[in-house]
């Protein structure tokens, strides 16, 4: 049995999500992967780059979804 | 400043898309620059707008699923549409294995923003991910509905729908208020219903109402909206207040 979100709660990704989590988009697999912000630490590890306004995606790290060093946008969860 | 206005009810056949495209053509009569999008896979506003749905290569599908640029599917006609057909109908399971499947519109309509004053959504029939999606992405929403008993239910279960939106993903969405449409004055139930309606859930009902005709139909038929097609008929003129009334509920 799953203990995700049931009924009509299961349409929002936002029941998915746990605290302190935020979603990364990626530029290059257009996959999009919820991560805690632990986790997102530890993909920008050792470097990382960020180009606020500049660019839409705007940080450069490793995407968890298809692991290349890219451009991706970060949307902190509402 | 645009304004994104979902036009929303999960209950089938109570004029969504005729009330979605006739305000669309009024609020485009007066100079505003408009966009129509369809988020119904069975492409009513597409094909009341004059495209034939089955003829599209590209639509609203390709533009949330395979991220497709938004202006690469936009048409011109009497307002400027974002088109959809039967291939939408798959959008839903695709979209419900994504995270952030709720703000895929939202984040598609950024880019053509600035082009608009007005961007009107026409939502499904039902209240699933599409529907969700013309929610998150809209300031506002306008509720169609007909003087029938059923609408107190349909209201009643898309306000509590509203109220989840908010609280995931849109705090801010508001509702303009509701909008009675092929209503005949002369039955007591009707004029019963909608005195009642709007106060059991404290939401505005849009001055006039829309009465039954069919000239409406002959204007789906023709792929034009009423205000065009039949410019002096009480429809158009009826519709061409709502949009005066929408335009004044500025927020």
């Amino acid at each position: 049995m799953s203990d995700g979100p049931i009924g009509k709660h299961a349409l929002y990704s936002a029941t998915e999500r746990k605290p302190m989590t935020c979603t990364v988009e990626c530029s290059s697999c257009r996959e999009e992967t919820s991560v805690s912000l632990v986790e997102l630490a530890a993909l920008m590890f050792p470097v990382h780059f960020h180009l606020p306004v500049v660019k839409y995606h705007h940080s450069w790290f490793r995407c968890p979804a298809c692991g290349r060093r890219t451009w991706l946008r970060i949307h902190l969860d509402r | 400043m645009v304004r994104i206005i979902a036009f929303a009810n999960q209950k089938g056949g109570v004029a969504k898309t005729t009330t979605t495209v006739s305000i669309a053509a009024a609020l485009g009569e007066r100079g505003r620059r408009v966009l129509a999008i369809d988020l119904d896979p069975q492409g009513a506003l597409t094909y009341s707008l004059g495209v034939d749905p089955d003829a599209l290569d590209e639509t609203i599908n390709d533009v949330l699923i395979r991220r497709l640029p938004m202006q690469k599917v936009i048409q011109t006609r009497e307002v400027d549409l974002v088109p959809a057909n039967i291939d939408l109908a798959g959008a839903e399971a695709v979209l419900l294995a994504k995270t952030g499947r709720e703000y895929a519109l939202e984040r598609a309509l950024r880019e053509v923003l600035p082009m608009y004053d007005y961007v009107l959504i026409d939502c499904p029939p039902s209240l699933g991910i599409l529907t969700i999606n013309g929610l998150t992405a809209a300031q506002e929403v306008v509720i169609p509905l007909l003087a029938e008993a059923l609408s107190h239910r349909a209201v009643g279960q898309l306000i509590e729908t509203l109220g989840d939106i908010r609280h995931f993903t849109n705090p801010d969405l508001e509702v303009i208020g509701l909008v009675a449409t092929m209503y005949d004055g002369r039955t007591r139930h009707a004029r019963g219903v909608l005195a009642d309606i709007g106060s059991r859930y404290g939401v505005p009902m849009l001055e006039p109402p829309v009465r039954k005709s069919i000239r409406f139909a002959e204007a789906t038929q023709a792929g034009r909206s009423i205000v065009s097609f039949a410019p002096s008929h009480p429809g158009a003129e009826a519709y061409r207040e709502l949009a005066t009334v929408i335009e004044k509920a500025s927020p």
